[in-house]
């Protein structure tokens, strides 16, 4: 994915670098602590964080960073951006916040780096950060990274309550809008719609399983 | 029989709690080695675990000096501080562990993973701590 993806997607303004949105990005990386993106980065990535202090460029620049994105409206002050500048490390910034920024880049088709990282793949002689292995992503289908791992026995059928096809609009998801009614599949029905069908038909509430307040009510709990 | 050339030496004095200038040093061996022209992969372990060893003096000693010795097949770096030194070491290497205070976590550092992560990224390390007088770390990644 290229910057210019990035920029768009997330409706970015471009703090420096305006002249390199053309390269190429292979994966994102979200997080505030630096030490956990030295540890964990694979590749040259797109590294999204809410963290505006120097230690963002160094650690972008050890890492091989093509791009920081600024998320939560955070602004890097004016010597950071030379400091970018003079680096060839272009900055953004969104307005998005971190886990909207970086579902809205996933869904775009901007893989993450959990695959290499639980492959125990690093980049040429890296060590694995943890010396046990766990196999698989729990309740994941969909491995991260540009080499896939094998989430192991898990499978979407067995353990996840799967939406039917076209439950929901792809388009409404990625732009972000809330889903409108007529968009929610027939058979799906609202607390609310659940509520007044039965007050309709004089149907009784099942009671309760649980006391809220015993003492309101004078039971003993 | 062709002289192996002498090694390229860096001193780099590092200050406590400078944070601005804290990473600079890292930055400075890293360019180095692009300038010598060591493949990519080489340059990103030496510069995390050179970043790591850097952040360390600059949060937990009194001041100390970064020294990279450089040659073809090696490259050392020696990170001497005076310091409180590490009581446990092998605590220390745990991942997860840490000693930073909290305005440390807030610029994105003391997550307990700098001993860690400077492990994985190495070939040679050796810690070396007196409680009280400082600590001298070790690294040495080779070029194959």
């Amino acid at each position: 994915m290229q910057i210019r993806e990035i920029q768009a997607i997330l409706a970015a303004e471009v703090f420096t670098g305006a002249d390199k949105l053309d390269l190429e990005v292979e994966a994102g990386f979200g997080s505030d602590l630096m030490s956990d993106v030295l540890a964990f980065a694979r590749g040259r990535v797109a590294l999204l964080t809410g963290l505006t202090n120097t230690h963002v460029l160094h650690t972008a620049s050890m890492v091989d960073a093509a791009v920081v994105v600024f998320v939560r409206g955070k602004r890097p002050d004016q010597n950071l951006i030379d400091a970018a500048a003079g680096m060839g490390l272009p900055l953004l910034g969104t307005r998005l916040l971190m886990y909207d920024s970086c579902g809205r880049l996933f869904q775009a088709g901007l893989k993450g780096c959990s695959g290499e990282v639980l492959a125990e793949r690093g980049t040429d002689g890296e060590k694995p950060v943890r010396s046990t292995k766990e196999k698989g992503i729990p309740g994941d289908k969909k491995p991260a990274g540009k080499n896939p791992v094998d989430t192991g026995a898990i499978s979407g059928e067995e353990n996840c309550v799967q939406a039917a096809s076209g439950a929901i609009d792809p388009e409404s998801v990625a732009s972000g809008e809330r889903i409108p009614l007529d968009k929610i599949p027939r058979g799906w029905k609202s607390a609310g719609a659940i509520g007044r069908e039965r007050a309709s038909n004089n149907e009784a509430f099942p009671a309760p399983a649980w006391k809220v307040n015993p003492a309101a009510t004078g039971e003993p709990a | 029989m062709k002289e192996s050339p002498s090694p390229l030496e860096l001193t780099i004095p590092v200050r406590a709690r400078d944070f601005l200038a804290g990473g600079d040093g890292a930055a400075r061996v890293r360019q180095v080695l692009q300038q010598v022209g060591f493949p990519p992969a080489l340059i990103r372990r030496v510069a995390i675990a050179t970043y790591e060893v850097e952040m360390n003096m600059v949060i937990h000693s009194t001041g100390g000096e970064l020294r990279a010795e450089i040659t073809p097949e090696v490259i050392t770096i020696t990170a001497r501080d005076t310091g409180p030194g590490i009581p446990d070491i092998d605590l220390a290497m745990q991942e997860g562990y840490s000693t930073a205070p909290r305005e440390i976590q807030e610029m994105g550092f003391g997550a307990g993973m700098g001993l860690p992560n400077i492990r994985r990224c190495v070939d040679e390390l050796e810690i070396r701590s007196t409680p009280g007088q400082g600590t001298t770390v070790k690294i040495g990644i080779y070029n194959r």
